[in-house]
């Protein structure tokens, strides 16, 4: 009996040994967890604002261009309006004058190279393929020192190629349209009388429209970004759990089949906000002129203070901000952080993602 | 000789239970290493992101930790002169950015020494 009692505490010491690795490596798989759960997470975050910064700098720089077609439509239209109507010079009672219409001829074509730059910087390739690449980037950055097998990065849009256009031509950041300004000026011609060449009696208004600045369709534009960063646990994963299939135990507690299940994920959602692009459209329109913006038609001739209303609406003042995943359109059911990821890996996250 | 034997067998375990107690101290004070290690690395991490996100204007006041950030450049962070980088007028050019902070926080000091850990957060775009 004495003999069989001394061999208890061995026994006891055997089992006491055996729970304190397990719970050794418990406490060591759940370190690596949360450490490996921050490192996507600010990973996910950082690529996210970095791709809004860039939308930011791409939205601004629209604004900017914006800025430089109404303040050149602006110009061409105080040229025009200014001082005395023009007088042809010969006697053909023609309405239009040549030198006018050169005016509006070179500032038209000033205008059109104008919005052919805006057009190419809001193009999905310069924007939002842009942004994406930057957001990739900023991940890949902040996570150098995990290995390449551990950590992937995937930067997304709500904006889906072809979903928003410049005037319905050039697939885009968000939906941009093109307003016609009215180029005015009075105009007093010659005509034949008895005595030769008279003035005409009515002074006539030529009204010469122009394409210039862009509007937004939307007053606020979709251009949410988000960034998702997943990882597979490292090798110094601690496996304790048991799988038949032999391979490592999983994130989350049950045994891992090897597959996405016992991915880590963390999303992260931002926008660019706090400025504008331009006026939205319908502040402008006066309800019955689709396509004129409101101030800048009119007979005979409508001052250039129709310009103030618009270029209060062009503000460069777009930054980036973190948002919440909720903030995510709403409105748009097929782009939502689960399904632009569903679309990139062909896997349904949708009930995979853990805050 | 019972007597003996009955004597010896109690110091047999009392070194067993001394050496176990080592064990179980040691396994204990493992995992608070361990734990303050994650704590740390948690610390230095959302030092790093928030620093890189808001620069040094929320790093402010007695708990602001700005000892343990260090902030190279961030956006709209007029202390680290970058507070007009994105556009403030009617230019605004797209370029090239880079905006980093590091951050650092330390262990105590204990029975498996003081571990220092530092963090770099980036917000880069070509």
């Amino acid at each position: 009996m004495l003999r069989r009692r001394s061999g208890q505490s061995a026994i006891l010491i055997a089992l006491s040994l055996f729970s304190m690795v397990i719970f050794v490596a418990f406490v060591t798989n759940i370190g690596i967890l949360v450490n490996d759960k921050i490192r996507v997470q600010s990973a996910a975050d950082l690529g996210a604002f970095s791709a809004a910064y860039r939308e930011a700098q791409v939205m601004n720089r629209l604004a900017a261009i914006n800025y430089d077609i109404l303040k050149e439509a602006e110009r061409c239209r105080e040229m025009l309006e200014a001082g005395e109507p023009w007088m042809p010079p010969s006697c053909d009672c023609q309405p239009l004058h040549p030198m006018a219409e050169e005016i509006i001829s070179g500032c038209s074509a000033s205008i059109d190279a104008m919005a052919a730059q805006f057009q190419s910087t809001a193009s999905y390739g310069a924007s939002v393929s842009n942004a994406i690449s930057a957001g990739e980037y900023t991940m890949n950055e902040n996570v150098s020192g995990i290995s390449s097998d551990f950590f992937e990065g995937y930067s997304g849009s709500a904006t889906a190629p072809g979903a928003y256009s410049v005037d319905g031509l050039v697939s885009a950041i968000a939906n941009f349209s093109r307003l016609t300004t009215n180029f005015n000026y009075w105009v007093m011609p010659f005509c034949p009388c008895f005595t030769g060449c008279c003035y005409q009696p009515a002074v006539p208004s030529m009204i010469v429209p122009v394409p210039s600045y862009y509007v937004k369709d939307d007053r606020n534009p979709d251009v949410w970004v988000m960034a998702e960063a997943s990882g597979t646990m490292e090798g110094t994963y601690l496996d304790i759990a048991y799988s038949p299939a032999g391979n490592d135990g999983g994130y989350f507690g049950s045994s891992s089949d090897g597959g996405d299940s016992d991915r880590m994920v963390a999303i992260s959602v931002a926008k660019p906000f706090d400025g504008s692009v331009g006026p939205t459209v319908i502040y402008l329109s006066d309800g019955s002129t689709s396509g004129i913006a409101a101030g800048n038609y009119g007979l005979p001739v409508e001052r250039s203070n129709g310009f103030m209303l618009p270029e209060a609406y062009i503000q460069p003042t777009y930054r980036a901000r973190l948002a919440g995943v909720h903030e995510w359109d709403s409105s748009s059911t097929i782009r939502t952080p689960a399904t632009t990821i569903a679309q990139a890996y062909g896997i349904d996250y949708a009930n995979l993602i853990r805050h | 000789m019972q007597i003996l034997l009955g004597t010896k067998r109690r110091g047999q375990a009392a070194v067993e239970t001394m050496l176990l107690a080592f064990l179980v101290m040691m396994i204990l004070m493992s995992l608070v290493h361990l734990f303050t290690v994650t704590w740390a690395s948690e610390n230095a991490h959302i030092r790093a992101r928030e620093g890189v996100m808001h620069g040094t204007s929320f790093l402010v006041g007695d708990r602001a930790d700005i000892a343990y950030t260090s902030v190279s450049s961030s956006p709209f962070d007029s202390m680290t002169e970058n507070y007009s980088a994105l556009c403030n007028d009617y230019s605004c050019p797209i370029t090239p950015y880079r905006f980093t902070a590091t951050a650092s926080d330390t262990t105590p000091d204990g029975f498996f020494g003081s571990q220092a850990i530092s963090v770099q957060a980036v917000i880069a775009g070509n």
